[in-house]
């Protein structure tokens, strides 16, 4: 019988933003193992067991999936920048030594931040679909009316601070993307400029074709290196024709879920088209 | 947060339930692997393994692991035709269901 343990330890985990793997037995010959699980977590001091109903003598074949799974340069660990073939997130695997069990295993990873810099009409509907595929939103404006809560039922935290500080304080790591869509040019400058050390998953700034480039231009006058500033998606989103806020915050997402899932961004029915005929 | 693990959190979680997983999907299914759903003893839902004939058997398999509480790993096939000539989705998944005891939920 499942145990409540097991998935409670995965809500605290996701919780406090640590990925997580879970083994559960689906094969087994003896069934009164079939259904048990174990939860192994990665906290700061490494993997760790949070919770488990497998055999004790299991535990070390275990933990060497556990790590090949969450190692970031494995195969199948985190999606590599240049690798678009996604990794398994679930996979199947025999138990050596025991004939006939298999177990599910299951990478967890907490759910992906988008900041967004800026508190404008971009931003709410912005926040809006971000959440809804599933995104942790934090929000950021220097002006008290447009970093209210109020105005962003749905983010995890709005927060009021200069655009400086307040991309130096958020920790931006390799699952983080930044929307900037503040509302000019000089702000954007300072979130880029912010995150001149950071690695985020995603850069993406608005403005037209013209604005953009003058400060792309402006940022490599700065001394940034060309890769940096190549990394920057601007003027931000995928071309869909977008026109109001809402069309605008869905090409916005778009791009995002593009770059972070690997995706081509054109139309699926080109590729149909072409397996037709082959 | 997961919305299938909230759903098996919850507090009021005091009737039998089964979850099931997708474990592995090939071809064309309509959701992926890790896809979860919770099975009421009432035959209630919540989330899903990809709807239609499916998911339907998904269920059925279900209120069979509820009755005998023995987890099963059921192999669905979305192959088949169904009455016209139009495939359903045409791909495979494993689907594993293990009962979520009245004690599990008490035990919290």
């Amino acid at each position: 019988m499942a145990d409540r343990r097991v998935f409670t330890s995965l809500h605290d985990a996701l919780q406090n933003r640590m990925s997580a793997v879970l083994f559960t037995v689906i094969e087994s010959p003896k069934s009164e193992l079939l259904g048990a699980k174990a939860l192994l977590v990665q906290g700061e001091g490494g993997i760790s067991t949070s919770a488990s109903t497998l055999p004790d003598d299991w535990m070390d074949h275990i933990a060497a999936i556990a790590s090949e799974r969450l190692d970031p340069r494995g195969k199948l660990g985190a999606q590599s920048a240049e690798s678009h073939k996604r990794p398994k997130r679930v996979t199947i695997e025999p138990m050596p030594l025991v004939p006939g069990v298999s177990l599910s295993v299951e990478v967890f990873h907490p759910r992906p931040r988008l900041v967004i810099a800026g508190g404008g009409h971009i931003a709410v509907p912005t926040h809006e679909i971000a959440d809804i595929v599933g995104f942790a939103v934090t929000v950021l404006d220097d002006r008290p009316a447009f970093a209210d809560p109020e105005r962003f039922p749905r983010a995890e935290r709005v927060i009021c601070d200069d655009f400086t500080n307040g991309i130096s304080h958020l920790e931006i790591d390799s699952r983080t993307s930044v929307v900037v869509v503040t509302r000019g040019h000089l702000h954007d400058l300072e979130v880029i400029r912010a995150l001149a050390n950071t690695d985020p998953a995603y850069v993406g700034m608005i403005g037209s074709r013209r604005r953009t480039l003058t400060v792309l231009e402006r940022l490599e006058e700065e001394g940034f290196s060309d890769e940096f500033v190549g990394r920057i998606y601007s003027p931000i989103g995928l071309d869909i024709g977008a026109e109001t806020p809402e069309e605008i915050a869905l090409a916005i997402v778009s791009e995002v879920v593009c770059v972070l899932r690997g995706g081509s961004g054109t139309h699926l029915r080109r590729s149909l088209r072409r397996f037709r005929l082959e | 947060m997961e919305a299938w693990l909230l759903e098996v959190l919850r507090p009021d979680g005091q009737e039998l339930r089964a979850l099931a997983t997708i474990v592995s999907a090939v071809g064309s299914t309509p959701r992926e692997a890790g896809a979860r759903m919770v099975i009421y003893q009432d035959g209630r839902v919540a989330g899903t393994v990809g709807g239609g004939c499916g998911e339907a058997e998904v269920r059925q398999a279900a209120l069979d692991v509820m009755d005998t509480g023995v987890p099963k790993l059921l192999d669905v096939d979305l192959r088949g035709f169904y009455g016209d000539d139009m495939e359903v989705c045409g791909g495979r998944m494993r689907v594993f269901i293990e009962p979520l005891g009245l004690g599990d939920s008490s035990e919290a």
